[in-house]
Order: C-alpha cells, then structure tokens, then sequence
C-alpha cells in the first residue's frame, strides 16, 4: 500500500497542471481537433452462430430478435409455430403444454427434441413437455433451430433436432412497457428493463402478464413470466447469473367426437403450475483458443389441479456442466443431471403415488479437423463422442422399490465441403439415445422398470448456401431409424394408454428453407419440411405413425417501409394426419389447415402501436386429436385458437 | 446408488469449485492494459498516464493520445485506468514535454485540407480500405464483448499513417486491439496521393456489436 501511495501521489499535480493548461490553451485549439475529418461509423458485426457451424455440419437456422419482433408473436410458442421447420403440437388436452416437434415426432414429440437455453437443457422429468413460454420475447436474443439427429452433440433427446434459446445479452439500453387488449379475453402487460453499467455489469429484468381465453368457454389461461439475469463480461471471461420463473393457470376446454356430439368442459378441470429454472454460466479463456464452459443450473416445477380427480406432480433437477472447448476444433466435456420426481393422484384412500431419483452421467467430446490431404484442403471431418449413463431408482407403487442402470453409447461422423466461401456440402451420420424418464418408466403395465434406451441412427446430407444480406438456400436429406422408440401406446382391451417401447420406425424426409432479400424493404422466407414416418417392420410394418402431419410449410413475407412502418405476413400449413394412438391407421384423418398471420407495426418516435391478427380466416383445426382406448374409429380432438386480434402499444423511455 | 454414480458427482463438484476459485482468482488479465501495434513498443495505458517519460515512445512514429480525462470524458470509464500501474521503471517526476509538443499549433500547411465532393471521394476511399481488414476477434464474440472504439490518425499524402491514436476505448482490449490493427493493416492508403497535398487527420468510430 505504501509503495502504491508514492505511485499515485505525482499524479495529481501533473493532471492539475495539464488541465489548467488546457483551459487556457483551449480544447478546440488542440492539433488533433483542427484539422481534423469524421469518417462515418464502421460496424463490425459478429457473425450469428458461428461457433456451432464450425463444429456441426447441419442445416441449422437462426431466427433474430428482429424477426421474433416482425412476427408479433406474444409469446415463443406462437413465434415458432409459424415457421414451417419447427412444428408447436400439443399432446394433451391443456393449452399450457405445447411442445416442439423436428423430423415427424407425434405425442412423443417432447422427449424427442431438445430445447436448450443458453445451451443449458430444459428437460421435462415426465412425458409432459417443460413449459415453453418461461422467457420473455424481450428477453431473447436468438433461437438457434437445429434439426437433425445430435446425440453426440447433444446427449438425451437430441433425436430429432434441437433449439437452443439465447438469452439477450444486456449490451443495449432497453426500457420498455408493452400493454395489450385484444379479442378472446386477451389481455398482455409486459415490462423489460435491460441496462449495461460501466463497470461491464449488465442487468436484464422483466415481467410478463397475460391472458387469453382461446376462443372457447371454459379455456381461460392467466400465465405469468418473471426473468432476470445478471451478467459480467471481462476481458477474457464472462460469467451470468438467470432466473426464468413462470407461474400458469389453465382451464381445460370441453372436446369434440368425430361424427358425435361434443362433450362440454368440466369446469372444475383447471391445471396450475409453477416452476423456475435458474442457472450461472461461466465462460473462461484460458488461451485466445482455449475456453472453459461451467453450468450450473437448478430447474424446479410443481403442477396440480384436478383432471377428474386431484392430482400433484413435482420435479426438481440439478444439473452441473464442464467442458474444454478449442473454439476451432474440439471440444471435452462432462454433464451430471440429478433429478427427483414424485406425483400423487386421487383421493387419500385410494391414491396412487410414484417417485423417482434419476442420476445422469454424461462425457463427450466432439471435433472439427481439416483434412489434410493437398487435393482435399477445403474438406472438414466432423466426429463426436457420447457415453451416457443412467441411474434410476424408482417406488412405482407404495410397496415396489426397483433400481435400473442403463448405458448408452453414440457417435456422429460428418464431412463438410466448402466448396466456395458461401456455399458447402455435408454428410454426416449421427447416432442418437434416449434415456425413458423415471415417469415413463413407471407408467407402464409393470411393477419393474421395463423400458429400455431407445436409440436410433441417422443419416443426413445437405447443402447450404449463403450470400450475406441477400439470399440464403438450405436443403436436407434424411434417414432417421429408431429401435425402440418410447412412445404413449394403448394396448388392446385396454381404455388407458400405458408407455411402450414401440416396433422399430423410419423417418425418410427433406427439409428446405430459402430466404430472399427482394429488395432492402422486402425480404421472403420459406421453410418446410415434407417427412414418411412409418414402422420400419413388426405389428405395424410400413403404417404411418400417428400424429404426425407428412408435411408442414410456411412462408413469411416481411416488408418494413422507409416511414416506420412494418408489415409481416405469415402463411402456414399442416397436412393431414392419423389421431394419436391410431396405430392401425383405420381411424378418421385430421384434415390438413392453413393458418395466415398478419401484423403490422408502426413506430412513432419512442411509442411503437402493434396489431397482431392470428388465424386471420378463422381456420378450424384441431390442436390435438386422439383415437379414445382401443377403438380408433372414435376420434377425441380439441380444437384450436379461432380468430385472434390483439393491439398493442409498446413505450420505449 | 452406485459408487460411480457418487464419484462422479464428487468429481464434477471438484472440478467446478477449482474452476470457480480459477475464475474469481484470475477473471482480469494482468496485461488488460496493454495495447499492441505490430513493430512498435507495447503502449501501456497506466504507464501512459502514470510515467510519461519520452523515452516511452523511442523508436516509434505513433504519437499517444494525452490522458483521456483531459481530452474528453469516455461515456463508460475504463476500469483499467484506474488500477495501480505496473512498475517497470524507477518513478520519475512527471514531465510534462511530451504532452506540449503534442498540443503544439499545427503547421499552418496542416489546416489546408480538402473539402467538397473531393473530401467525400477521399472519405469512402480510406473507409472502404479499413473496412476491408475490420475484424471481431472470436474470443470477444464469444465473450459478447461489444462497444465503440474511437481512433484518430494522420495520413500523409504517401498513404502511410502516423499520430495514430486510440481516443475512446471499447473498454476491452481485444476490440481496441482490432480497431488499431483495421487501421494499421489498411495502410498505405492506395490512391489518397490524388486528394491529399498535406497530411491530414481522420476520426473513425468502429462498433463492435454482436447479433447472435
């Protein structure tokens, strides 16, 4: 301290004296000021995604806060379901439990695509998908869509493809209300508050209110989102501390027969659910090259309610995060997952009550290396390396206790050739695994734990190719086999679905997406995916699997004008497709539907007023259909949002 | 539970505490405040403000802005301005020399610059040249280290730079690194010698944002 003091302590006269010389020599006088020219800014912007392009060779897309604002979707879901690579399904009855689908999933859509945020898992510990809409739009900075099988890459549930959720990284000075009221009982207030502080702090807050009764009585859903982050960001690491709570009150609607009279809704079925997944990240160089990873993230949920009788989940998971990553070439890491289920339902007297520890052990490692061969130096190989170990330790019933360890092995090999800067070529084969939930395995016709790992292969190839600010062109092939395939199955003379692992099943698919900039005010993007999802042999060989639909497509057309205004147009469709549990496929199809979305926005200074229309020709369509016990030719559905208007006013202060 | 199952967890809670205790021990590079320009002397921010000895700036032709609070305030103050020095040198009594000759009038050939559409061709000539070597370091983006980075620099009618000099700092060392180096990389400026008869000073703002 005292060798610091003499340091410091010439300081103040040499910057008293400079500062009394400028006063008197005058700023404007110095010679740097005289003569001197401003040229205009130059930005320099950071390439979206670029890490995981480097080590996945894949068709990935990466949607924008500017595209997520242009659609003037209210919530994730909404946003994702109006692009045609991504499917939003919901498997059960409730409007709070939409899940994504990738590569022609049905009811077990959920447990075979992975959500991430900040690449941290949201993993549901049951066959029930994690509540989608815990972050605010605000608050998301990208999305990263991955389809495609990433087992390797990924771990449990990369099966189908995977979204990584970015959150805003508070760099910008945000502060804004968002009030909206619209038709259905829909009302939204949302408030966000994002600010970096000179000592490289940065802080997002916001909370989010809404309702909606989605144009049914008795579906009224009241949903609260609360989300924070404290971020820092040094000069060679950074390090963020997140909170992404939600709280959601959802009544169940009545449902419709086909050919039959409609059931009206029981208005005391009402699901409420609470949950929040919180987590610190740490990024650390310890090279230019060289980067620790570190998560460590604590996801909490309890749902209760009453569904013709009392019922109580709760889930709680720890999951800890380590990997080395070379920010070129390779990357080795560790995933540990701890996690407890419990459930009760029914009365006192004669409930039934289930839980479970589950112990997920996870080491990988994955690389990107140039070939290094003269004749092929623009070539990339792409491996990956996953072994996985679960530990599950269930009491099924009250008098069963059972213990189960399963393994699981994948590997992924790929080439990538970059045939000219903006375009390339890949073909990788991909293992995938599937671990059956502690949930699942006890909701099975067995007082064991009898389903085993579902693993599956897949073989993909594709090409992209990117002009920057201009056009951009992507398309894949590919074969998805799954051997035991976890899925919601009724067995024969049975009104109660149990979980089974089903026959073997191929998916055969291709998958496009083309943007184009028209001019600097228009820009189209057109995504699809057309898939055969069908028993590859068994009981059902060569039957299509149920509730998926072959094809989904989309097209948004964005037009933003010179005088603030903004014009987004969204076109979609679902083909048509066999009820859940029609295996047989003897059932009555859902019929396909297109749904066009509209929204304008118009920017008055610091005031921006929005109107979102969904549905806009007010569609029919079920949201979830299902073919009731062992019967397939008696069709439940539910039906899904009508007509949906909804203006807004967001102020910028 | 297995055994392996629990030392497994031990394992990943050792890792975590000895990268935890990394992390908070070293978060700070120790050079933060070092900036480098290829085949010249380090410039040290600290020692800049601290020991401005000539001496510092032998053997380059890059003259070193006068301490950032004399000049103009930065919007976010740089922490590192604020840290202790580091002692290479014995302490010496600051000596003011150095910042006069650079407060010094300018050569009255100086004020005459150039002005009107040959001043617009000259600007988009020298910023598609810098835009051409613009570079975001990997480690900033991954980092999502963003900011403005302000330079200022002389080119002589040859293209070649001189008095280069970094007036606003992102306050991360990388970018300001990058900036710097988009400037230097760009010289000599090709076909400046049409529009300039005398040396003449630009300011340049560079930002750095990051979209992902």
């Amino acid at each position: 301290m005292a060798l610091h003091s003499k340091i410091q302590r010439p300081c103040l006269p040499y910057f008293l004296f400079y500062f009394l010389l400028i006063l008197i020599l005058g700023i404007p006088r110095a010679p740097y000021a005289a003569d001197l020219t401003n040229l205009p800014t130059l930005d320099i912007q950071a390439a979206p995604n670029q890490t995981t392009q480097k080590k996945s060779p894949s068709n990935d897309y990466d949607f924008t806060q500017q595209k997520i604002q242009q659609s003037g979707s209210k919530n994730l879901s909404q946003f994702l379901a109006q692009q045609g690579l991504v499917s939003v399904k919901n498997n059960s009855s409730a409007n709070n439990q939409e899940t994504i689908s990738m590569h022609g999933f049905g009811s077990n859509a959920n447990q075979n695509s992975l959500i991430q945020i900040d690449n941290i898992p949201d993993i549901s510990l049951n066959n029930v998908s994690p509540v989608l809409n815990t972050l605010m739009l605000q608050n998301i900075s990208s999305i990263d869509v991955l389809p495609g099988s990433y087992g390797a890459n990924y771990g449990n549930q990369a099966v189908g493809g995977m979204v990584n959720i970015n959150t805003l990284t508070p760099n910008k000075t945000i502060h804004e209300l968002q009030l909206g009221l619209g038709n259905n009982n829909q009302a939204l207030a949302n408030i966000f508050y994002s600010q970096r502080y000179v000592n490289q702090v940065g802080v997002n807050l916001g909370f989010s209110e809404s309702q909606n009764n989605h144009s049914q009585d008795h579906e009224n859903q009241d949903h609260t989102i609360a989300n924070g982050k404290l971020d820092y960001i040094g000069e060679r690491g950074s390090m963020s501390l997140n909170f992404l709570g939600y709280q959601d009150r959802a009544q169940i609607p009545g449902y419709f027969t086909v050919d039959g009279p409609a059931t009206p809704a029981n208005p005391e079925n009402i699901i409420k659910s609470h949950g929040a997944l919180s987590y610190f990240k740490s990024d650390y160089f310890l090279s230019p090259d060289w980067s620790w990873k570190s998560a460590i993230a604590n996801n909490n949920s309890q749902s209760s309610g009453f569904l013709n009788t009392n019922f109580q989940n709760n889930q709680s998971q720890w999951l800890i995060q380590n990997s080395l990553n070379d920010q070129k070439f390779f990357t080795l890491g560790h995933q540990i997952d701890l996690a407890h289920y419990d459930s009760e339902s029914g009365s006192a007297s004669e409930g039934n009550t289930q839980s479970a520890n589950e112990i997920d052990n996870d080491f990988f490692t994955t690389g990107t290396l140039p070939i290094p061969i003269s004749i092929m130096k623009n070539w990339d190989i792409n491996l990956g390396l996953r072994y996985a170990n679960q530990y599950l330790d269930a009491d099924p019933t009250p008098t069963i206790h059972t213990t189960k360890n399963s393994n699981a092995t994948v590997s992924t090999e790929g080439l990538t050739w970059h045939i000219a800067p903006s375009f390339s070529w890949y073909a990788r084969r991909a293992g995938s695994f599937l671990f059956a939930k502690g949930n699942e395995q006890m909701w099975t016709d067995s007082p064991t734990l009898p389903l085993e790992t579902q693993t599956g292969v897949s073989y993909e190839t594709g090409i992209n190719w990117q002009q920057p600010n201009h056009s951009e062109l992507k398309v894949s092939l590919y074969q998805l086999d799954i051997n035991h395939e976890i899925s919601m199955f009724t067995p024969v003379d049975s009104p109660f679905p149990i979980m089974s692992n089903l026959p073997p099943t191929r998916r055969l698919g291709v998958d496009a997406l083309e943007k184009f900039h028209i001019n600097t005010q228009l820009e189209l993007l057109i995504q699809g995916t057309l898939v055969s999802p069908r028993f590859r042999s068994g009981e059902y060989d060569g039957k299509q699997i149920p509730s998926v639909s072959p094809l989904s497509a989309s097209t948004g057309l964005s037009y933003q004008s010179t005088q603030n205004w903004n014009l987004f147009l969204n076109e979609s469709y679902n083909s048509s497709y066999y009820a859940d549990g029609d295996f047989d496929n003897t059932g009555p199809k859902q019929a396909g539907y297109f749904l066009t979305n509209l929204n304008m926005t118009k920017t008055y200074h610091q005031a921006i007023l929005g109107l979102a229309i969904n549905n806009l020709l007010n569609q029919h369509f079920a949201s979830y259909a299902y073919a009731y016990g062992n019967n397939p030719t008696q069709v439940n559905y539910y039906m899904g949002d009508g007509l949906s208007i909804l203006g807004s006013l967001t102020l910028s202060f | 539970m297995k055994k392996n199952n629990i030392s497994g967890l031990a394992l990943s809670f050792l890792i975590h505490g000895i990268l935890l205790i990394i992390l908070f021990l070293n978060f700070d590079f120790q050079d933060k405040n070092q900036v480098s320009i290829p085949g010249q002397k380090d410039i040290i921010f600290s020692e800049l403000l601290e020991n401005n000895n000539p001496d510092t700036n032998q053997g380059t032709n890059i003259k070193f802005a006068p301490p950032p609070s004399l000049l103009e305030r930065p919007k976010n103050p740089i922490s590192r301005l604020d840290t202790p020095p580091l002692i290479k040198q014995p302490i010496q009594k600051p000596r003011p020399t150095p910042i006069i000759k650079t407060l010094e009038k300018p050569h009255p050939e100086e004020i005459k610059a150039i002005s009107g559409t040959q001043l617009n061709q000259l600007i988009s000539l020298i910023y598609q040249a810098i835009s051409r070597h613009k570079n975001y370091p990997e480690m900033a983006q991954e980092l999502n280290q963003t900011g403005i980075v302000t330079v200022s620099f002389k080119i002589q009618p040859n293209g070649e730079i001189s008095n280069l000099l970094l007036l606003h700092s992102s306050a991360y060392h990388d970018l300001d690194q990058a900036a710097l180096n988009a400037v230097l990389a760009a010289q000599p400026f090709q076909g400046v010698q049409k529009y300039l008869t005398q040396a003449q000073t630009f300011k340049l703002n560079i930002e750095f944002q990051n979209l992902s």
